[in-house]
């Protein structure tokens, strides 16, 4: 008998190493920052800067961000990988990127107001330099696909340029930092132009304008991420208390 | 003329062109952390304030960006969220930037000299006070939980005039309680060359050599003309 209670408690102390060695392999994910994909959230941020310049130095700025506009969406740091890599796939939310002149009824090129809504910004896998630690840079030359409907109007709330009309920068610059503050906690800034983040502004003859849109966001980890996690060690924790109760029994 | 060398020649043949600000932005958003509740919030709303000075040095030749350098000391109230733990825990309203400032030295520049990176680092310091509903907390720098942070960023023009644009990332300990803030200074500025470019060290060499050349030449035109008649005779 108490050779067989050994023998039947034996896959019991199994499963509670098994769940052992388990939280050793999950402590990582609740405590330091292992080697993987993280994919976090968008919870709070958008387009808080953007600009509409002559060209793309910007030493003559024609237009202006009228108020901040929250994106939605996520953003994943993979640092399985070498280098770590960032992609990101946003979307504005209701708020539309509203670029006004910068000086009252003085329109550029017969525009008052660049109005962008519904944009996408996309991009996969761009290299990343973790430049200090949870520090992630995206290196230089990266491009993004940004596109949306754009609308111009003139100081008389006319839409001009045969706008609403759909518009796509598909090389469009992006730089940016992402800072993890803690394990699924990051704030990351993105910035888009303006190198190739170009469109067409005025009436009757449209010139280019160089344009940059810059956001800073909270991102927080995937909401079921967490309760997926819980939910397993707790199943691991059940099954190996049921275990160790037949051990005993 | 041998001084003159000896003076030169031990110096790299180097000509970097120094930048100070002409005008610029700089956006300041501002997150807390609480170790406490393990949560990142949006602390405030993100404010633009004007560069108050900028330092740019480039060598174009050696693809370096010497120095970046930029402050702004903008004295500003940031009216912190209702949800945050500053402002849940300890009735702290206001959080007061006084000054933002980043140094960096010994950058490279990419792409054609339209990108750079500070591959060693930089340093991010600012100035944070606060005030709430049990008073104030004084104006002080705020301790770093780590290096700052530069990210890569843009860099037009050359010549006379660049324009810079970039992200600065600083995690401070709170100066209320035991969270974190997370500063995040985007910036955008224009610098115009303040001063002639250095000159180059191999140009003064090639300079003074030219001129003793020429003194040389000039000796010989002198000596052959004092000659000439003697010939003629």
């Amino acid at each position: 008998m108490p050779r067989r209670s050994l023998r039947r408690s034996r896959p019991a102390w199994a499963s509670l190493a098994a769940a052992g060695a388990c939280a050793l392999l999950l402590g990582p994910v609740l405590g330091a920052r292992p080697c993987r994909a993280d994919l976090f959230y968008v919870q709070e941020g958008g387009v808080d800067d953007a600009v509409g310049c002559t060209t793309p130095e910007c030493t003559i700025q024609t237009f202006d961000l009228a108020g901040p506009a929250e994106v939605f969406g996520t953003l994943e740091i993979d640092t399985s990988v070498s280098p770590p890599t960032l992609s990101f796939d946003l979307t504005l939310w209701n708020t539309p990127v509203s670029l006004l002149e910068i000086v009252a009824e003085t329109e550029d090129n017969g525009v008052a107001e660049l109005e962008m809504s519904d944009v996408a910004y996309f991009a996969a896998d761009l290299p990343a330099t973790e430049t200090v630690p949870d520090t992630f840079s995206i290196d230089f030359g990266a491009t993004a696909e940004v596109d949306g409907d754009q609308t111009q109007w003139n100081d008389e709330d006319f839409s001009v340029n045969g706008t609403p009309a759909f518009f796509s920068a598909p090389d469009a610059q992006v730089t940016g930092s992402c800072l993890v503050v803690a394990p699924g906690d990051a704030s990351c800034s993105l910035s888009f132009g303006t190198g190739n983040f170009q469109l067409d502004v005025g009436d009757p003859v449209p010139a280019p304008r160089s344009l940059r849109q810059t956001m800073n966001l909270v991102l927080l980890p995937e909401p079921g991420e967490g309760l997926l996690l819980i939910s397993g060690v707790l199943g691991l924790l059940a099954v190996g208390r049921r275990h160790i109760a037949r051990g005993d029994r | 003329m041998a001084a003159a060398f000896a003076l030169v020649l031990p110096f790299a043949a180097r000509a970097t062109t120094t930048y100070t600000l002409q005008s610029g932005t700089l956006t300041l958003t501002v997150d807390e952390y609480s170790p406490t509740n393990g949560r990142l919030v949006r602390a405030a709303d993100p404010v633009k304030v004007a560069i108050d000075g900028a330092t740019v040095i480039l060598d174009p030749e050696t693809a370096a960006i010497a120095l970046l350098d930029l402050q702004a000391t903008p004295f500003i109230d940031l009216a912190l969220y209702p949800g945050t733990p500053s402002y849940e825990v300890d009735a702290y309203r206001t959080l007061i930037i006084d000054a933002f400032s980043v140094h960096a030295a010994d950058g490279a520049l990419l792409g054609n000299g339209s990108g750079f990176s500070f591959p060693g680092g930089a340093t991010v310091d600012a100035i944070l006070a606060g005030a709430g509903g049990y008073g104030t907390y004084a104006s002080a720098a705020a301790t770093p939980l780590m290096p700052g942070h530069l990210g890569t960023g843009s860099i037009y023009g050359g010549g006379d005039s660049v324009a810079l644009s970039g992200v600065a990332i600083g995690l401070y300990d709170s100066p209320f309680n035991d969270s974190r803030f997370v500063i995040t200074g985007n910036f955008n500025f224009v610098a115009t060359s303040s001063a002639a470019p250095v000159p180059e060290p191999g140009g003064v060499v090639l300079f003074l050599t030219g001129l003793g050349v020429a003194s040389l030449a000039g000796r010989g035109r002198g000596n052959r003309r004092r000659k000439g008649p003697r010939f003629a005779r």
